[in-house]
Formats: C-alpha cells, structure tokens, sequence
C-alpha cells in the first residue's frame, strides 16, 4: 500500500488489512515482547529481570494497542468476520495447528513438569520463564514466583489485551461491550489481584468466584482445614463458598439463566470469550457432537457429584475406603483427568481446533449444574421473533458451544437448551433482529411471543 | 461459512424422515399419466406433485451477458461459480440494485474487490424505500468503499477476444473495466420446462387460495408461485424466503387431508445492508400518497 489516503471509492480498493507503518510497528513490539519471554525461558536473560518484565507488559499491551487500533479504527462498527474460513490460523490450517500444539505444550510443563520453566526447588533460586516473574510477585506478595504466578498473570493478560480487541469489535454493541468489562473485572480483581493481596496479608488463597463443583477442591480436607483454621476470614470463605454455591447460583440462574456465570463471571468462560472468540466458529453443531456433550459433562458432573460427600464423609471418619473405592485415589484421578488434562491442556490448548468451549461444553460440571438450573428453571430464553429466520446459518456458525441455533430458529422456536451460555454472539450475528435473549416468565417459556405462520400474525399473551 | 452452515438440517435429516432427495432436472410434467420426466430420459410417478423450483436471475438481452466472468447470484453453482472468478478479479460490476446485488457487494468487498454498483434510480432501492431510508442506505454503501453509480444503465458487456469479459460500457458511453459481471436486477419465476404442460402460468405458476394449480393433485410454492387473488396489501409474485416457508407448510396441511388458506395476514419483510439492519412491517409506500406522511428520524450522531 502507498501512504497515500484512500478517499477513492473506486479503483483498487483501499485494503483494510494490509499493514501501515503503525500496525508493523505494533506486531514488533508484541513479537519484542514475546521474544523476552523466550530468552527468560532459556536462561539468556538473568538479570535486570524486573525491567525486562515491565518491558515485556509494555510491549505487548502497547504493541496490541497500535495494531488492534488501526486494524479496527477505519471498519465501520459491525459485524466483522470476514474471511474466517479462509485464515490459516482461524480455519483448522497450519497456524493454528502451530498454535495448538505450542498451548498444549506450555499446559503439559505447566502442570507436570514446572522445573523446566524454571520453577526452584526449595531453598533455591528460580530460574527461567518464572525467574522473570519474580519481581512483580515480590512486589504483590513479597514471595517468589510460582508456575500458578507465571499462569495466572499471562491468563490475566490474555484475557484485558484480547477483552479490549473484542470491545473494539463489537462496539455496536452494548451487550457484548458491558459483558466483556465484566469478565475483565472479575478475572483481573476477583481471580488474580485479590488472591494475592490475601496472600501477602498471610491469608490463604481464594477466588470468591469459584464455586464448587467448578471449584472441585473446596470440600477436600486440606481446603476444610484452611478454611477452619484462618478465623473469621476463614469462615467467611466457608459461608460464601456453601452461599454462592446453592443459594446464589440457582437464584441468579433462575432470574437471568447460566449466562450470569458463563459468560459474565467466570474465568474460563472469560478466556474463551476473549482470546477464544477467533475460534468459536470452529465447535462442532452436529447431532453427534451434541449426543458426544451430554454424555461427556454429565458423567462429569456425576463423578464430582459422587466425589465431594466421599471427600467430606472421610474427612470427618477418616475412613478413605467406600465402596472398594478409595477417596484420596478417586480425588487424584479427578484432579488429574478432569483438573488439569481437560479444563487446563484439552480446554484452552485446543482452542485452535475445536473453537473455545470446549471444556465449557463437553467437561465443566458447573456449567452442567447450571444448565440443568437453566433448562428446567429459569427464566431465561432466547427468542426468535417470530419464525423471520432466513436460515442463513451465521447463528450456528458462531455458536461457541456448538448449539444448531439455526434449527430452533427456522422453526420460530424459542431456544432453550442447557448449554447455551448466553453469550448472545448468535444474536449479534442475525442479520434479520431474529433472536433475542430475554427472561420472562418461567411456566410459559416454550411458548413464542410472536408467532407468524399460515395463520397470520399473532401476539400472545402470556 | 461453508455450505454445511447454511443447509437448513443436516444430511442424515432426508433419510431418516423417509425423504428420497433426487438430484436431477425435470423437462417435462405430463399430467395426463402424472409422472414427471427428467433430462436423462427417466419417469418418475406422482400422487400429489408440489413445484417449487424458485426463480432465476432477470436477463434482459444485453450485449455480451453470456461471457465468461458474467452470472447472476441465485444458486449455490452461482457462487461456486464466483469462487472460482473472485481470485483473479480486480473490479466487478454490478448491475441493478436491489438486495441480491447489495449482498454481492458486501461478499466482493470482503475479499477486497473492488465494486461499481449500477443502480438505475436515483437513489438505491428508491422504487421500494421511501425517500429519505434511500438516501442513508445509499450513503451507507459509499462508505463501505463501494463506487455506486446512481441513474446509470448498463449498454454492453465488452469481451476481451476470448469470450471473457473485460469491460462494461454504460448507457453514458463510459466504460469501465472489469473481470466480473454480476446481473442482479432481480428474478423471474423458473417455469420454462413447465409450459410445456397444461398447467395455468402467467409470469409464474397460477395457484388459486389453497395454492392448487388448475390441475388437481398440483401444487406451486415459493417463488415460483403466482397467487391469482391475493390478500390485502399483497403481492402475486413475492420471491422472499419466508413466504416460500409459510407455503410449505399450508400446502403440507393440504395434502394431508387438512385443506388451508393460504393467509400470509399483512406484509412485513427484513434485510441488511452492510451494517444496517432493516425490517418492515406493513406497507410503506416509495411514493406518498395524498392521505399518508412519513416520520423519519435519525440520530443526530450517525452519518
């Protein structure tokens, strides 16, 4: 491209996305910054460390800036996904196979072999990715850095740089905006900077928004005795784990469905709709993906289920053996399985190849428990004006948890399904107004509000 | 997307609803012996025959609207088609500016091509909008960088020495180059292989209120279709996708033993421009009547 301004609306057309000075100046910084990481990560950086990582936040927050500005700043506000099946790294290609197996890997060190990050043994010095992290969790907590440091804070990154490219995005949209600065939030405050300024307040650490049985720990003895042995605050976090767990989640499903957690709160949920969002048109929406889904989650769920009343009745008798099974071996496995090989490797580092939820859709028992909340009490739907659906498709193409929503729609059917996390992509997309995330009254929600068939049209009262 | 995203249901939905789905083209409906002939030579007999065989893109014998790169944007072969002339294009043009030809300019600029837009009103779609909505969509499709050309008419579509197109010119005398034509100035029923028959056509297939031909056991749906006596505020022909559904399942209705009216009840309809989504419900006229005004009202901070 020529710097020259492009006012024609003729001729060869001005490309949106070719690179300016500006953008190429931004993809360097970010590179830059990434680039640090790997030389903290073979030992090549040693010293000045707190520098080089407040160098590397610069650049890469800076360098996405400049590209995500210009690379937005001339395309209208709309709808913006053109050419998604035509990108390497967005349609299954090399990139994001690349992408894949560079995320698995970074999981698979993480949670089993943090050494070669660079984590120390007791009594010695870090070394590597996690040395550089050292002076920034001093700083929070007067503590070296862990693996769980080095995760929580590239996670929290992720989550603000990708959040502020997907605000740019849909900026048209005041849903998709309100509901991006809240994942922002409460991964920023909520999951990341409290935990540690409790930490530094020698206070055990706790995310408030975790809930059991997401939180599959909570019950588990050691947790327990945490919990019982930190006072008032311990208490605390023993009250609101049990509150936010069978009080509040099943009201706040009730009054606004699963959404309220999924795709507001939680911090899987919160990645996924940010850095996930490029592959959320890769779920599967077939019948055998779904039948694939119910099986999956819900055998989850009913492993956790089962675990957690074993956790807390060997907890109180000291009796592990139940049943010819053991409690300690069955909370191993589920840690093991489900903790860390699903949610953690399987979850985010397929996110190239089986779009964003995967672990939302197939593994995550809280969205299972808030799915069953959903589908048979709650008010909440998603509507679809009447049957206008041109059957374009673009609903279910970039439906993160891979629901046909097309299917419903066509047949002006109100969508009530217990996975949908209410992200309302679908209903960005529509190009007809079709759909519509609404709560309203529970007894009546099969029921359409509009309907337009052979009869006419008609309003129904409710 | 990819063509699985827009299929209305999946694969296996025929077979296991007991839908044989045969991929041929018919020639012939003899009536008589109610049987259907197909291109190969092959029969096929009906009990109740229901026609829905759409609508295909308005020709109007212009010079060259047969050379390589020119089509309409109707059927999947349509934009298989364009897939396989949209790499090497520079410029395309289009010709006629109503909702097939606006979604072609969104689906060329997307993989930045460049676009000229013919549009013989003065404003686009002003036969169907009122005034001012013209005058903001109109806007709106410049600012996409399309290089629309209002009141002007195409004259020829000019080949390059081998059957390909190359340039257009207008009814100005301009010529402007170009590898891809796209004609979009609206369709017309697809009967041609019915005339042969004696089933009733006029621009399309005559239904009567229950959608019946003139012959019994014959039904026509969708766009193919001409209401003789439609309802108020209703037109004959009306080729959009929702009205095409509602036949359907009038005429499902109907030859399961349960006759129905088609009552489409008053006109609405839906659409979207680039970034601007616009739907309609009852008649708005382009050209005000005595008795009727407009309201129009824009923010004052959009362009």
């Amino acid at each position: 491209m020529t710097g020259k301004e492009d006012i024609s609306m003729s001729l060869n057309a001005s490309s949106g996305l070719a690179l300016k000075v500006i953008s190429k100046i931004g993809v360097l910084l970010v590179f830059s910054a990434l680039a640090i990481f790997l030389l903290a990560g073979i030992n090549i950086i040693t010293s000045n460390v707190g520098w080089w990582l407040s160098g590397a936040f610069l650049f890469l927050f800076g360098g996405s800036y400049l590209f995500l500005n210009h690379y937005y700043k001339n395309a209208l506000p709309g709808i913006k996904n053109n050419g998604v099946w035509q990108h390497s790294l967005t349609a299954r290609g090399v990139f994001a196979w690349l992408l894949g197996i560079v995320l698995t890997g970074f999981y698979v060190l993480l949670y089993w072999y943090p050494q070669y990050l660079g984590l120390a043994n007791a009594g010695q010095f870090n070394t590597g990715l996690i040395s550089l992290f050292d002076p920034f969790s001093y700083f929070l907590k007067q503590q070296p850095a862990s693996q769980w440091f080095v995760y929580g804070v590239c996670y929290t990154v992720a989550i603000l740089i990708m959040g502020i490219k997907f605000i740019i995005k849909y900026r048209h949209n005041r849903y998709q905006v309100i509901r991006t600065i809240s994942v922002m939030f409460f991964q920023t405050i909520l999951a990341f900077l409290l935990p540690e300024i409790l930490q530094s307040l020698k206070l055990p650490y706790n995310d408030f928004k975790n809930a059991w049985p997401l939180n599959y720990y909570f019950f588990d003895g050691w947790h327990i005795d945490e919990m019982l042995h930190n006072g008032t605050f311990g208490i605390f976090v023993l009250v609101w784990g049990i509150l936010l767990s069978f009080f509040i989640t099943p009201i706040l499903t009730y009054f606004y469905g699963k959404r309220w957690y999924c795709s507001w709160v939680c911090g899987c949920g919160g990645l996924a709709e940010t850095a996930g969002d490029p592959f959320r048109q890769l779920s599967d929406k077939s019948l055998r993906a779904w039948n694939i889904e119910r099986y999956l989650i819900h055998a989850v769920f009913v492993f956790v289920v089962l675990m957690t009343p074993r956790v807390v009745y060997t907890y109180f008798t000291g009796v592990s053996k139940i049943l010819f099974l053991d409690t300690y071996k069955m909370r191993e496995w589920y840690g093991f399985l489900i903790g860390a090989a699903f949610s953690g490797v399987v979850g985010v580092g397929f996110y190239p190849l089986m779009g964003s939820r995967v672990w939302c859709r197939f593994g995550c028992p809280m969205a299972a428990f808030l799915g069953f909340l959903q589908k048979h009490f709650s008010r909440f739907r998603i509507t679809t004006n009447g049957g206008q659906c041109i059957s374009c498709g673009n609903c279910s193409t970039y439906c993160e948890m891979g629901i046909d929503v097309k299917w419903y729609a066509q047949r002006g059917q109100n969508i009530i399904r217990s996975s949908c996390v209410g992200c309302g992509i679908c209903s960005a997309v529509c190009p007809r107004g079709v759909l519509n995330l609404e709560n309203g009254p529970s007894d009546k929600r099969y029921n359409n509000p509009i309907t337009i068939n052979e009869n006419g049209i008609q309003l129904n009262k409710f | 997307m990819k063509i699985e995203h827009t299929q209305p249901y999946e694969n296996f939905f025929w077979e296991k609803n007991k839908i044989d789905l045969l991929q041929k083209f018919v020639t012939h409906v003899d009536t008589k012996s109610k049987c259907v002939v197909f291109a190969d030579g092959a029969k096929l007999n009906y009990d109740a025959l229901i026609i829905a065989s759409g609508s295909v893109p308005n020709k109007y014998g212009w010079p060259g609207e047969n050379l390589n790169g020119v089509q309409g944007l109707y059927s999947l072969q349509d934009l298989q088609l364009l897939e396989k002339n949209a790499p090497t294009a520079k410029r395309a043009v289009i010709v006629g500016g109503g909702l097939i030809g606006i979604e072609a300019a969104e689906m060329l600029r997307s993989r930045n091509i460049a676009v000229t837009f013919l549009v013989r009103e003065k404003l686009f779609w002003n036969n169907v909008l009122p005034q001012q909505e013209s005058q903001m969509i109109s806007n709106h499709i410049k600012q996409h960088h399309v290089d629309l050309r209002l009141q002007t008419e195409l004259q020829e579509i000019c080949d390059d020495g081998n059957g390909n197109v190359n340039a257009i010119v207008t009814k100005g005398g301009e010529r402007i180059n170009c590898e891809i034509v796209l004609l979009t100035a609206g369709v017309r029923p697809n009967i041609d292989y019915i005339r042969s028959s004696d089933i009733a056509t006029n621009k399309g297939i005559l239904v009567n209120d229950y959608l019946q031909t003139n012959i019994e056991d014959i039904y026509a749906i969708g766009d193919c279709a001409e209401v003789a006596n439609p309802c108020d505020g209703r037109r004959k022909i009306e080729p959009v996708w929702y009205t095409g559904k509602l036949m359907g399942e009038v005429v499902a209705n109907t030859i399961c033993g349960k006759p129905m009216k088609y009552n489409p009840g008053i006109w609405f309809n839906s659409a979207k421009f680039f970034d601007i989504e616009y739907q309609t419900y009852g008649t708005v006229p382009s050209i005000l009547p005595d008795n009727m005004y407009w309201f129009y009202w824009q923010h004052p901070h959009t362009k």
